[in-house]
């Protein structure tokens, strides 16, 4: 589903992203690790179609981010590490807003945003402006955007910024749920123990490089287990 | 729909700026309404009825008028085409074209400019009271300002959109 070769990227200080190949099969969540600078953000962009690579090819259901942006940005819902935001709009506007910019018809983006609203735990905030909500909140809304038209992959660039352990708990939910529709997912952290959580292999990039790619499931026995967790991980497919 | 959101989301922003631009604009135009006019009476041999105005009067005041839609034209675009987001775009990942993010930021400077273009309307009225013009005067500073709100605007469109605030550029300097 999700199919990098020979990925490079040149920005003003060399090459930000060299040789990075990589698969991400259909019902797969592909952990992002590495340090500052590594790349993680760079490559979720390039994904989705923000940034054209300079070398290798990147194909996202069978579509190529170079020749066909518009179609892969249709296939993915991606959450950036910045979140961007109309100060005047309220939560349940943006939610709206962001279901009609995906061709959703007016019954549906209605429906869209309520449904929305209720997974992601914003029904008390739906009212509120969005620059009076809290980054917390903020963050579930940009999950939420990503959300909305049930893309085919997931790229998430920190998602787990700003979230309280409820919304940590809702996040692993609709991760699972995505995985087991058949979707897959890339996802950039720096907490390795909500990463192992998350995924099913984790690529470590250091340098614009992937220097591995590993099995999640040592990491995710050795992670410490939060309540929460614990009480979903029964339902765990993996 | 599209259209429509993009209309409502690239006019909404703009309530307050439009109020102060439209005020010094009708300011702009009165003053320089009345310093023409001031000079012309000065210059007048004592007795000489202060009206009809001098033509100058009008044509000075719609001329600052246009030379003001000019200047703040570009940055009337610029501010149409960057939108009403806080922080990065985040439509630069959505399926959405390129010539309709232009089109609408374009339409949505210009209906701005439009609404301050009006704002001196009162003082263009007092100058034809005064006989400073006829209304067959009208037509070609109609057509020059009506060419400067459609025109300055694009300078600003363009400059925005090759430089937009795109997510890319977060993620690269991240």
């Amino acid at each position: 589903m999700v199919e990098l070769q020979e990925v490079g990227f040149r920005s003003a200080g060399g090459w930000a992203l060299r040789d990075v190949s990589f698969r991400v099969s259909a019902g797969e969540v592909f952990g992002l690790a590495g340090p500052n600078g590594g790349g993680k953000s760079l490559l979720l962009a390039i994904c989705a179609a923000l940034a054209a690579p300079h070398a290798g090819t990147v194909r996202i259901g069978g579509e190529d981010v170079r020749s066909s942006p518009a179609a892969v940005r249709r296939l993915v819902g991606y959450v950036p590490e910045v979140i961007g935001l109309h100060p005047r709009m309220t939560v349940r506007e943006d939610l709206a807003f962001f279901a009609a910019a995906h061709g959703l018809s007016r019954q549906a983006c209605r429906e869209a945003a309520g449904d929305a609203l209720e997974r992601w735990g914003l029904g008390m905030a739906a009212g509120d402006a969005m620059r009076n909500v809290s980054r917390g909140i903020l963050q579930r809304v940009s999950l939420a955007r990503a959300w909305l038209h049930r893309p085919r992959v997931l790229l998430l660039d920190a998602p787990e910024t700003g979230l309280d352990a409820e919304g940590r708990e809702i996040l692993r939910q609709e991760i699972r749920r995505h995985m087991e529709r058949g979707g897959s997912a890339l996802v950039a952290s720096h907490e390795r123990a909500e990463l192992a959580r998350w995924s099913h292999r984790i690529g470590f990039l250091a340098a614009g490089q992937l220097r591995e790619v590993v099995d999640a499931r040592p990491l995710r026995a050795a992670a410490p287990e939060e309540p929460a967790v614990a009480a979903v991980g029964g339902r765990e497919s993996s | 729909m599209k259209t429509r959101l993009w209309w409502t989301y690239a006019m909404g922003w703009q309530d307050g700026a439009a109020a102060t631009l439209a005020a010094v604009h009708a300011i702009v135009v009165t003053w320089v309404a009345w310093y023409v006019a001031e000079a012309a009476w000065i210059s007048a041999p004592v007795g000489v009825s202060p009206t009809p105005l001098a033509p100058a009067a009008f044509h000075g005041a719609w001329i600052a008028g246009g030379l003001y839609l000019l200047a703040i034209g570009p940055a009337v675009g610029f501010r149409a085409a960057r939108g009403p987001w806080f922080g990065a775009d985040p439509t630069a990942s959505l399926p959405l074209g390129g010539a309709g993010r232009t089109l609408t930021a374009w339409g949505a400077a210009a209906a701005l400019l439009s609404v301050v273009a009006l704002a001196p309307l009162p003082t263009y009225l007092a100058l034809l009271e005064m006989g400073a013009f006829a209304a067959s005067d009208v037509v070609r500073p109609l057509l020059l300002q009506a060419g400067a709100i459609l025109a300055a605007p694009i300078v600003g469109v363009g400059i925005a959109l090759r430089r937009s605030r795109s997510l890319v550029g977060e993620a690269v300097y991240a």
